[in-house]
């Protein structure tokens, strides 16, 4: 190789040997110094006690829905739904909405802690902080309700507390039936309705 | 003919709560109307209206039932209450609106010991007025100067 005496060509001499030996550097930290991997996290998996579910029936957001006799549709979601070991057409199902919408009617929603499905009678008692609301305006709370899925009916045996269209109510309890066509709102042993006007 | 009387003095103000009570009310779904129906009692301040059915009849706005109370309509024995008077009719229908109240089918008055009969009495509870019509006949205790 010719002698040279200027400083630039010695750099490029110079750079003609280090930069391939740094590239060479750079290409292999690709390969040696690797992420170590940690066999346990490979798949997350819930923790989920998996003998609970597998002794125990049950029924994860169940959704029954169905008509009755004068053609209303009911559509009932929960929570969670338990069959009762014993008979296994009852369910004890927890955080119900239930939803009645009658065809000429008014639709009537029911919201309640737990309920009680009885497949033979057809019916659902729901209990604990029980509120039904309908279109019709009214806002009822109770500690217990029975809904009859075959025919549209829904009692209250306990006091029924809440609000009217015209103002706060409370009664010693209700019913609702269906009459013919029309469906009647009854409250019985003791009502007092509070009408304030200037609303 | 008819006679006028004051009725109830004291103002009575239209704007208090109605508190209706009841053994049993009846709602009809479709219509919304409203039946108390078993010993009702309605009352407003100093008046009491018992009677034993009292249907609610709503306001309704364009043909739609508003939750404002226009009418309730007595029947069945009903006495009105208000302060010292007292009056009996067979029915009665107290537009809560208009504080006013029409009596009708042999009403009988009794203020204090003075006693009114006539068909219809119709009372102005704002003013405290009230008017009755219908074959009036009054009963005057002339007693006192025994």
């Amino acid at each position: 190789m010719a002698r040279v005496d200027n400083r630039y060509s010695r750099f490029v001499q110079w750079a003609k040997i280090i930069f391939p030996l740094v590239a060479l550097g750079l290409l292999s930290t690709m390969f040696l110094f690797s992420r170590n991997l940690d066999p346990s996290d490979a798949i997350p998996f819930a923790e989920i006690d998996v003998e609970k579910i597998a002794r125990e029936q049950q029924l994860t957001a169940p959704r029954f829905s169905g008509t009755t006799s004068d053609g209303s549709a009911i559509v009932v979601d929960a929570e969670r739904a338990v069959p009762d070991l014993t008979d296994l057409r009852r369910l004890t199902i927890s955080k119900v909405v239930a939803r009645i919408e009658s065809i000429s009617g008014p639709s009537y929603g029911i919201i309640a802690n737990s309920a009680v499905y009885d497949g033979t009678v057809n019916t659902l008692d729901l209990e604990g902080d029980v509120r039904l609301s309908t279109s019709t305006g009214y806002k009822l709370e109770t500690n217990k309700l029975v809904a009859n899925l075959v025919a549209t009916e829904i009692t209250a045996p306990n006091t029924v507390t809440g609000r009217a269209p015209a103002g706060v109510l409370q009664a010693g309890s209700m019913a609702l039936t269906t009459d013919g066509t029309t469906q009647v709102l009854v409250f019985k042993n003791g009502v007092k309705l509070v009408y304030d006007p200037k609303e | 003919q008819g006679a006028s009387v004051a009725f109830g003095g004291l103002k009575h103000d239209a704007s208090q709560p109605v508190e209706i009570t009841a053994d049993e009310l009846t709602v009809d779904q479709a219509t919304g109307s409203a039946v108390f129906t078993g010993n009702v009692v309605a009352g407003q301040g100093e008046m009491r209206l018992s009677a034993g059915r009292v249907q609610v009849q709503y306001a309704t706005e364009n043909g739609q039932a508003t939750g404002r109370i226009d009418q309730l309509v007595a029947t069945g024995n009903v006495t009105l209450v208000n302060g010292a008077e007292a009056a009996e009719a067979e029915k009665a229908v107290y537009s809560v609106g208009g504080s006013q109240i029409v009596m009708t089918g042999n009403v009988i008055l009794t203020q204090g010991i003075n006693a009114l009969s006539g068909e219809k009495l119709t009372v102005d509870l704002t003013s405290g007025s009230g008017r009755m019509e219908g074959r009036v006949r009054t009963i005057f205790q002339t007693g006192g100067n025994k």
